[in-house]
C-alpha cells in the first residue's frame, strides 16, 4: 500500500511538473519593494500551481535597461519585464498586444491617467506609479500654496539673502528633473508636440508661461544635481519644492534626520492640476514564448492589477494602486485615512496626472529639455530666447 | 639549412602548440570581449539600428475580402484562408496565433516552428510575407558620423575631455614626479607615504567619487571648509564654491579628485625607475661638481624618460576614457553638461536613447583621437627617451 501511493505521488509530481509553464519575470524592485513583489509572486504561484515564475532582480532601472537591451539584440528576452516608455518604444515590435491576452473588464478598469497606447497599440499596463506632489516646511509657510501666484508668493516670503546669496530658499529645482517643467507646461494647457506630433508647440504662449513661472520661482530657487532631500539633511532650509511621491520616504527621512516639520500637499495649480506620473510599466516579450508563456505571462499581470493586490503593492511599497476598482476600495480608502501620503498622491493622480510622451525620440527630447530647463532655472537667458531655442532643437527631432 | 632546421623538430612543434594552449583562454576572453566589440562598433557605426519585424518573403497574397480578414485580424482571429494557405506550407492551424496587430500590419507566430508572418494591407491587398523580429540595421554610410559631429552635445563633450586630458595627464605626471623624488629620499616614515600615495589608485573608484562628493558639498564639504580656514588666516571672505552646481567649477572638481587618485601610482612607478638608476651616474655628477637639483634634471629627469613615456601613454588613453567618476559625481552630464565626456555621451546616446549606430560612431572617433595622439607620442615623443646603457 505504501509502495503504491509513494509510486502515485511520485506520479503526480511528474504530471505536475509535465503540465507546468515557467516564465521568467526581470524587474528593478529592490529592499522592500522586492519583498512586496516576491509576496505576490509567490502568492501568484500558489493560486496557480502549474505556472512558474522566475523572478530575477536584475539591480537598479539603468541594469535593467542595458540588460534587456542586450536580451533584445540576443533574442533572449525575458517573457515578462518592468520598462519606462522610453524603452518600451525601442523594441515595441518585440512585444504582445495585451488586449489579446487580458480580459477586456482588466483593460477598462486601468485608470485612464495611465492609458498608454504606442502607435495605437495596448503593449504596456502601469505597474509602480508614483505622481510629482508638493512638499513644503510647514515651520517655514503653514498652508500650503494652491495656484502658482500663491507658490511664487511662498518662495519669495521664505526665500533669504545674506551678503547677496541666498542662504534659505523659497524653492529647489534639480536640472535632471524636466519633468517639473512639463507639469508647469500642461498645467498652463501647452504641451511639446501638437497631438500629431508635427508641429513644435513648445514656445506658444503656454509655454511661454510655463517658462516665465519658473523663472520667476527660480529666482528663490536652490539649484542643485544632487537629491533635494540630501541638501535637506544637511541642515539647507526651502520652503517648499516638487517631488514625486515615491520620494516621500528620503524626505521624511532627511527632515526627520535636519529635526524639521515637512508635509506633503497637491501641486499648485493653474490652469489645470495636472501632474506628471512617473515609474514604470509591465510589458510582454513576443521573442521565444510560447502561447502559454504569454498567457501565463498575462495571467500574471491580471493577477497583479486584480483590487486586493495592487492595493497591497501600493500600500507596501508607496506607490499608486492603478485600477479604478483599487484606487476606490474600501482597502485604499483605509489606507488613505491613516496615510498622508496615500491621500495627497491619489488626489493628485485624480485631478491630473499625465504620462511621458510615446515619441520614439523622448529621450532625445528630454535630453534637449534637461539643457534649456536648467538654462531656465539658472536664469541664463530670457524665457523667451530658452523656449525659441529648445522649439529650434526640437523641431530636428520631432 | 641550419637557421629553419628548427622546424622539423617535433619538439619545436609541441612548444608551440602548448604555448598556443596556454594562451588560448586568454584569447577567447579577449576575443569575445574585446576583439569582437571592437570591430563590430565599426560595423554598427555604419548603420541605424532598430529592433523590428521585418518582413521577408511573400507567401501568399489575397485581393478577395480584405475586409474580412482586416476584421477578423483587427479581433486577434485568423481568416479561414489565411489559415488554409499557411496549412498548406505546413503550419498547424493550432500553432498559429495573432500577437501584434495595428491598422494595416499584423504579425502571427507559429508556435511549432517558431516563425513569424507578417500580414501587410496595401490598399485591396493583403500579402503574407515569412518574418523576423530581432536587431535591424539600416545602412546609413556616413550619416552617424554628419550626426555626431554636427551635435552640438558631442562638440562639448570633445571640448571638456580635451580640457580634463591636457590639464589633467601632465599636472598628474608632475605632481608624480615631485613626489617620487621626495619619497626617494631618505624621509623619516617613508613606507607610510608610499602606502598613502597609492592608497588611492587601488580604493574602488565608485566609493572615492562618493566621498569626494561630500568633500565637494557646498554646504557641508571639507573643501569649502578648509578653503575658508585658509583665506580665514588671511583675512579674506571667502564665499562657498557650488562645486558640483556650478559649471565653472564642474570640471576642476573632476580633475583635482582624479589627480589625487592617480598621482600615487604613478609616483610609486617613477619612484621604481629612480631606484633602477645606476649610483655610479650620481658619484660622478658630484665628483664632477654637480648640485642637487641639476643632478636631478641632468639625470634622473633624462634617465627617467622610459618610465614618463609609459605613464603619458597610459595615463593619455586612461584619461580619454572618464566615465564612472562623471556618473557617480554629478547623477549626470554635470551642470550645464560641464562634465559632459565622450564616454558618457556614448553611453548615453546607447543606452537612454537607443542610438547605437550613433554611439558606436562616436566611440569610432574617440578611437581614432587616441590612436593619432598614441602613434604622435610613439613617433615623436620617443625621440626624447633616453635608456640607460
Amino acid at each position: 500500500m505504501r509502495k503504491f501511493l509513494v509510486v502515485l505521488t511520485l506520479l503526480a509530481i511528474g504530471f505536475v511538473g509535465l503540465g507546468q509553464v515557467t516564465i521568467t519575470f526581470w524587474h528593478a524592485m529592490s529592499g522592500a519593494l522586492g519583498e512586496a513583489l516576491t509576496t505576490l509572486v509567490q502568492k501568484f504561484m500558489a493560486e496557480n500551481p502549474t505556472i512558474k515564475v522566475d523572478l530575477v532582480y536584475q539591480g537598479g532601472y539603468s541594469a535593467l535597461q542595458q540588460k534587456l537591451i542586450a536580451a533584445v539584440a540576443a533574442k533572449e528576452p525575458p517573457t515578462l519585464a518592468q520598462q519606462y516608455e522610453n524603452w518600451t518604444t525601442q523594441w515595441l515590435d518585440a512585444l504582445v498586444d495585451l488586449d489579446l491576452f487580458l480580459p477586456e473588464v482588466l483593460i477598462n478598469d486601468i485608470l485612464p491617467q495611465f492609458d498608454q497606447r504606442f502607435e495605437g497599440r495596448l503593449v504596456t499596463v502601469p505597474f509602480n506609479k508614483s505622481i510629482l506632489v508638493l512638499y513644503y516646511r510647514t515651520d517655514l509657510w503653514p498652508v500650503p500654496p494652491k495656484t502658482w501666484d500663491e507658490f511664487v508668493a511662498m518662495a519669495k516670503a521664505v526665500a533669504k539673502v545674506e551678503g547677496g546669496q541666498l542662504v534659505r530658499y523659497g524653492t529647489a529645482f534639480r536640472p535632471a528633473n524636466p519633468e517639473i517643467f512639463l507639469t508647469f507646461l500642461t498645467q498652463a494647457e501647452g504641451s511639446l508636440l501638437s497631438d500629431d506630433w508635427k508641429t513644435v508647440t513648445v514656445n506658444n504662449a503656454a509655454g511661454m508661461e510655463a517658462a516665465k513661472f519658473a523663472a520667476e520661482l527660480s529666482k528663490y530657487a536652490l539649484v542643485q544635481s544632487g537629491y533635494i532631500s540630501d541638501a535637506l539633511a544637511k541642515g539647507v532650509a526651502i520652503g517648499g519644492w516638487v517631488d514625486t511621491s515615491a520620494g516621500y520616504t528620503y524626505n521624511m527621512s532627511a527632515a526627520k534626520t535636519a529635526n524639521i516639520p515637512l508635509a506633503v500637499a497637491p501641486l499648485p495649480c493653474y490652469k489645470n492640476c495636472a501632474s506628471m506620473i512617473q515609474g514604470t510599466n509591465l510589458a510582454i516579450f513576443s521573442i521565444k514564448q510560447t502561447k502559454a508563456q504569454i498567457e501565463a505571462a498575462a495571467k500574471l499581470i491580471a493577477f497583479l492589477l486584480r483590487e486586493d493586490n495592487t492595493v497591497y503593492w501600493a500600500e507596501k511599497t508607496g506607490y499608486l494602486p492603478v485600477t479604478a476598482h483599487g484606487i476606490h476600495s474600501k482597502a485604499w480608502q483605509a489606507i488613505m485615512a491613516k496615510s498622508e501620503i496615500a491621500r495627497i498622491g491619489t488626489q493628485q493622480l485624480l485631478a491630473g496626472g499625465f504620462g511621458q510622451l510615446l515619441h520614439p525620440n523622448y529621450m532625445d527630447m528630454r535630453s534637449a529639455l534637461i539643457t534649456y530647463w536648467e538654462q531656465l532655472i539658472k536664469a541664463q537667458d530670457t524665457p523667451e530666447n530658452i523656449m525659441n531655442n529648445l522649439a529650434a532643437q526640437l523641431n530636428t527631432l520631432k | 639549412m641550419q637557421r629553419f632546421g628548427h622546424w622539423r623538430r617535433k619538439r619545436f612543434w609541441w612548444e608551440t602548440v602548448e604555448a598556443y594552449i596556454y594562451l588560448l583562454p586568454t584569447l577567447i576572453v579577449l576575443g569575445l570581449f574585446t576583439f569582437y566589440p571592437f570591430v563590430n562598433a565599426f560595423v554598427y557605426s555604419a548603420y541605424n539600428i532598430r529592433t523590428r519585424t521585418v518582413p521577408g518573403p511573400v507567401v501568399f497574397t489575397s485581393t478577395e475580402g480584405v475586409e474580412d480578414w482586416v476584421r477578423l485580424l483587427s479581433r486577434g482571429r485568423l481568416p479561414e484562408e489565411l489559415t488554409r494557405a499557411l496549412e498548406r506550407r505546413g503550419v498547424s492551424p493550432d500553432n498559429l496565433w495573432v500577437r501584434l496587430r495595428e491598422a494595416n500590419r499584423w504579425v502571427l507566430k507559429d508556435e511549432g516552428s517558431n516563425d513569424e508572418y507578417i500580414v501587410l494591407r496595401d490598399g485591396d491587398t493583403l500579402k503574407v510575407h515569412k518574418a523576423a523580429t530581432g536587431w535591424v540595421g539600416t545602412p546609413v554610410g556616413w550619416a552617424n558620423f554628419q550626426r555626431a559631429l554636427q551635435d552640438p552635445d558631442f562638440a562639448k563633450a570633445l571640448v571638456n575631455t580635451s580640457v580634463y586630458v591636457g590639464v589633467s595627464v601632465p599636472v598628474t605626471l608632475v605632481l608624480a614626479l615631485v613626489i617620487a623624488t621626495l619619497l626617494n629620499q631618505a624621509l623619516r616614515g617613508r613606507p607610510f607615504f608610499r602606502l598613502a600615495t597609492f592608497l588611492p589608485y587601488i580604493t574602488p573608484v565608485v566609493a572615492i567619487t562618493m566621498v569626494w562628493g561630500w568633500i565637494y558639498d557646498r554646504h557641508v564639504g571639507l573643501l569649502n571648509y578648509l578653503l575658508g580656514s585658509v583665506a580665514g588666516l588671511f583675512g579674506f571672505q571667502f564665499s562657498f564654491l557650488d562645486w558640483l552646481n556650478d559649471a565653472r567649477f564642474a570640471l576642476p572638481a573632476l580633475i583635482i579628485m582624479n589627480v589625487w587618485r592617480f598621482v600615487g601610482y604613478q609616483a610609486l612607478i617613477l619612484l621604481a625607475g629612480m631606484q633602477a638608476i645606476d649610483r655610479e651616474y650620481y658619484e660622478a655628477a658630484r665628483v664632477d661638481g654637480g648640485g642637487g637639483l641639476e643632478i636631478w634634471r641632468r639625470i634622473t629627469l633624462p634617465l627617467l624618460t622610459p618610465q614618463i613615456f609609459f605613464l603619458l601613454i597610459i595615463s593619455l588613453i586612461g584619461s580619454f576614457r572618464i566615465f564612472e567618476e562623471v556618473l557617480v559625481l554629478f547623477h549626470g552630464p554635470g551642470p550645464e553638461k560641464a562634465a559632459l565626456t565622450i564616454v558618457y555621451y556614448i553611453f548615453t546616446k546607447a543606452f537612454d536613447s537607443g542610438h547605437y549606430g550613433l554611439a558606436s560612431a562616436a566611440s569610432v572617433v574617440l578611437f581614432a583621437i587616441i590612436f593619432v595622439l598614441s602613434l604622435f607620442q610613439l613617433t615623436v615623443t620617443q625621440r626624447r627617451v633616453h635608456y640607460e646603457r
